[in-house]
């Protein structure tokens, strides 16, 4: 089998050792404790969890390893960890402490890290984040520092340039779907996924199961990262973890190949 | 996740202690050159050697693993070879994406391996690996997955065994394994 069994990623977003989410980026609404999120993501035996402090480069700030330490000891899934990475160094401390991978936005630009994390420690534990807003022409514009800054590159060069440096995954994000719980940019992940060998995580936009599933349908993306679907409920968003059951996930693999 | 299991464990760093362990888990993170020479530098490759060399359970992880093999693709130094096995890349095929990331079916091909209690009908692990170990011989192949064709998934020889998932983060089937390596 060459194709894997569809990952389904919760991405937690934290600042100050709160678990927030937030809309466009913009917005953040505080839902509590996220050391107990991450308890519960993995007492329903969740595929992999990614969680990013959303302050932290803008605040230029360090990663908080406290916090980090506390979610690696709940943790017996894979855990990737993102938020004011910019040296080997930091990445090295924040993989002893258990986490598998680390995501790096803003400090990837220049390739330099990259480059020098692969080699290091493999390209597996390096996760590039591609946050990406789309113009009114329809350009896949890359964007850092959680949204503040237009990285003047399309996500499709910038994708196949991080490649390149070595970076084993992209978490590809759209902006402007973040929160609304509308369906992904289909075709931006698709174009990104064809582009790239590694695996891609799309995030941004998944509002239900039928998303998740149009995504694997058509796109190509090794997994399906959301927010808002796992820690929000209702219209009235009210905060609840949830999480689908292992033959939910098994059922969005199968309609690949089953529908007609 | 052994102190959910009630056992005993911590991380050793001098050859002493490594002598002294009752059974020992060597990890793995990285490249493989960069993972041999911190076992050299830390003067430890002769005490893990010795280790095995003692019958007592050894268990290596992921990148681990591969270091008890022969030699790996992915770099020029020699490995622990306590397997007969060679680390190999992923082969360059259309639509085979690399690293092998995410979760995955297992085969035991020797199910009543201490190791597999209880796994062998029903397991899947998490994956993440770019290169991936092969056998000289089928007998010290402990299970199997596929991905872009068959590889060892786990290995064994006499006391000494390695997996290449992370059994560390694949939920109660992982806690399953090292349970059954902590009563091996």
């Amino acid at each position: 089998m060459t194709s894997l069994r569809p990952r389904l990623i919760p991405c937690l977003q934290v600042a100050e050792g709160e678990l927030l989410k937030t809309r466009q980026f913009k917005n953040p609404v505080y839902l509590g404790d996220p050391i107990n999120a991450v308890k519960i993501f993995n007492d329903l035996d969740c595929d992999e969890l990614v969680v990013v402090d959303i302050r932290a480069t803008l605040a230029r700030r360090e990663p908080d390893y406290a916090l980090i330490e506390e979610f690696a000891s709940e943790a017996f899934m894979p855990l990737a960890y993102g938020g004011g990475i910019q040296s080997v160094e930091q990445i090295r401390r924040i993989l002893s402490i258990g986490i598998e991978k680390v995501v790096i936005g803003a400090a990837a630009v220049d390739g330099d890290l990259i480059s020098a994390a692969a080699a290091t420690f493999g390209s597996q534990s390096i996760v590039v984040a591609v946050d990406v807003r789309r113009t009114f022409l329809g350009r896949h514009e890359v964007w850092t520092r959680s949204g503040t800054r237009n990285a003047g590159i399309d996500a499709r060069t910038y994708s196949l340039r991080m490649e390149q440096y070595g970076a084993g995954e992209l978490f590809v994000q759209s902006i402007d779907l973040e929160g609304a719980r509308s369906g992904y940019d289909l075709a931006l992940m698709k174009q990104i996924s064809a582009a790239v060998r590694i695996p891609v995580i799309a995030c941004g936009g998944a509002g239900s199961l039928e998303d998740i599933r149009h995504l694997m349908q058509s796109s190509g993306v090794a997994a399906a990262a959301a927010g808002t679907m796992f820690v929000l409920h209702g219209k009235h968003k009210a905060p609840l973890i949830s999480y689908p059951r292992p033959h939910e996930i098994a059922s969005l693999a199968g309609a690949t190949r089953g529908t007609t | 996740m052994f102190r959910k299991l009630r056992i005993d464990s911590e991380v050793v760093t001098s050859p002493q202690s490594v002598s002294s362990a009752r059974r020992l888990i060597l990890p793995g993170i990285g490249a493989f050159d960069a993972c041999m020479r911190a076992l050299e530098d830390s003067g430890l490759r002769a005490s893990v050697l010795e280790f095995a060399a003692t019958q007592r359970p050894l268990l290596g992880i992921c990148v681990g693993m591969q270091m008890l093999t022969l030699d790996s693709e992915e770099g020029s130094m020699a490995g622990l070879g306590l397997i007969r096995a060679h680390t190999r890349r992923f082969p360059d095929v259309e639509g085979l994406r690399i690293p092998h990331m995410g979760w995955n079916a297992v085969k035991w091909l020797i199910p009543d391996h201490p190791l597999a209690r209880e796994l062998s009908t029903d397991s899947r692990f998490y994956f993440v690996h770019s290169y991936r170990v092969i056998c000289e011989s089928p007998e010290n192949s402990l299970a199997v997955c596929d991905y872009g064709g068959e590889f060892s998934a786990a290995v064994v020889h006499g006391n000494v065994a390695g997996v290449q998932f992370h059994p560390e983060k694949s939920h109660r089937y992982g806690l399953r394994l090292l349970g059954n390596f902590a009563a091996s």
